[in-house]
């Protein structure tokens, strides 16, 4: 399992009305580029073409506090291609629902090396389960 | 909790208030989002005790556990798989390709191996 980077103006966005995480959209983007931890919207990613793969959104299952402690619980993600597919190295999870700033990201998983598929294969970009993508105390 | 009504029925109601607040959400005020938001919140958990129907409570911290709907990738194709597990406790998540399955390996703590990240 990939581990998890966020990005930098997350922390401060989540305090500041920009994300409204239990009902917002979030989606995955493919990039072949090291994100740093300084880019703040999708605009800041260099993506790759979608043509030939799945829907990128990805289900919220649950973003809720237990014992204080807050999870964002995200259902895993299956993409697969009906083509050649990537090369990439980075799923990058961004919120696609506010328009300012718009797009802004959340964080990336690094999985170390590029990968590209062809038609018929997938990719899941696992958040998890109910272990959560995004835990706060 | 009894499961009051089908799964597809809240699925498809959960569905509806998302495209609702996904039209919305730039353009409505907060006080008017609120409902929406909540609408949502209520499916996704209405959603989750219906998959975790049975589970008992976790036997480390006593929370109820978590229920929802994965996907797993079988033969090319992107397949729904059920999950139990704790939002408290690490590693503590179990599966089946039905919620029932799943159900059955929470309460007999046949749980996930705990992951190894690589990067």
């Amino acid at each position: 399992m990939a581990s998890f980077q966020k990005f930098n103006q997350f922390a401060e966005d989540v305090y500041e009305k920009v994300h409204n995480m239990g009902a917002d959209q979030f989606t995955i983007a493919l990039t072949n580029t090291a994100p740093v931890a300084a880019n703040s919207v999708i605009a800041d990613i260099t993506e790759i073409s979608y043509t030939n793969v799945s829907s990128r959104n990805v289900t919220t299952s649950s973003s809720v506090q237990t014992s204080g402690i807050y999870k964002l619980i995200l259902a895993d993600l299956v993409l697969t291609a009906s083509g050649s597919v990537g090369p990439f190295r980075y799923a990058v999870l961004f919120n696609n629902t506010p328009t300012s700033p718009l797009d802004p990201l959340v964080g990336f998983y690094d999985y170390g090396s590029s990968i590209s598929l062809n038609t018929g294969e997938t990719f899941t970009v696992d958040f998890d389960g109910s272990a959560g993508a995004i835990t706060h105390q | 909790m009894s499961r009051i009504r089908d799964i597809k029925e809240i699925k498809d109601e959960l569905e509806a208030a998302r495209t609702d607040y996904q039209g919305k959400a730039n353009t409505l005020p907060a006080s008017e989002l609120r409902p929406l938001t909540d609408k949502i919140k209520e499916l996704q958990a209405e959603l989750a005790a219906w998959i975790s129907d049975g589970a008992l409570a976790c036997t480390v911290c006593e929370i109820s556990p978590h229920g929802m709907e994965q996907q797993v990738a079988i033969k090319g194709q992107a397949m729904p798989i059920y999950e139990v597990g704790c939002l408290v406790c690490p590693d503590r998540r179990a599966q089946g390709f039905t919620p029932e399955g799943a159900v059955k390996a929470w309460n007999e703590e046949k749980f996930l191996p705990p992951k190894k990240e690589v990067a």
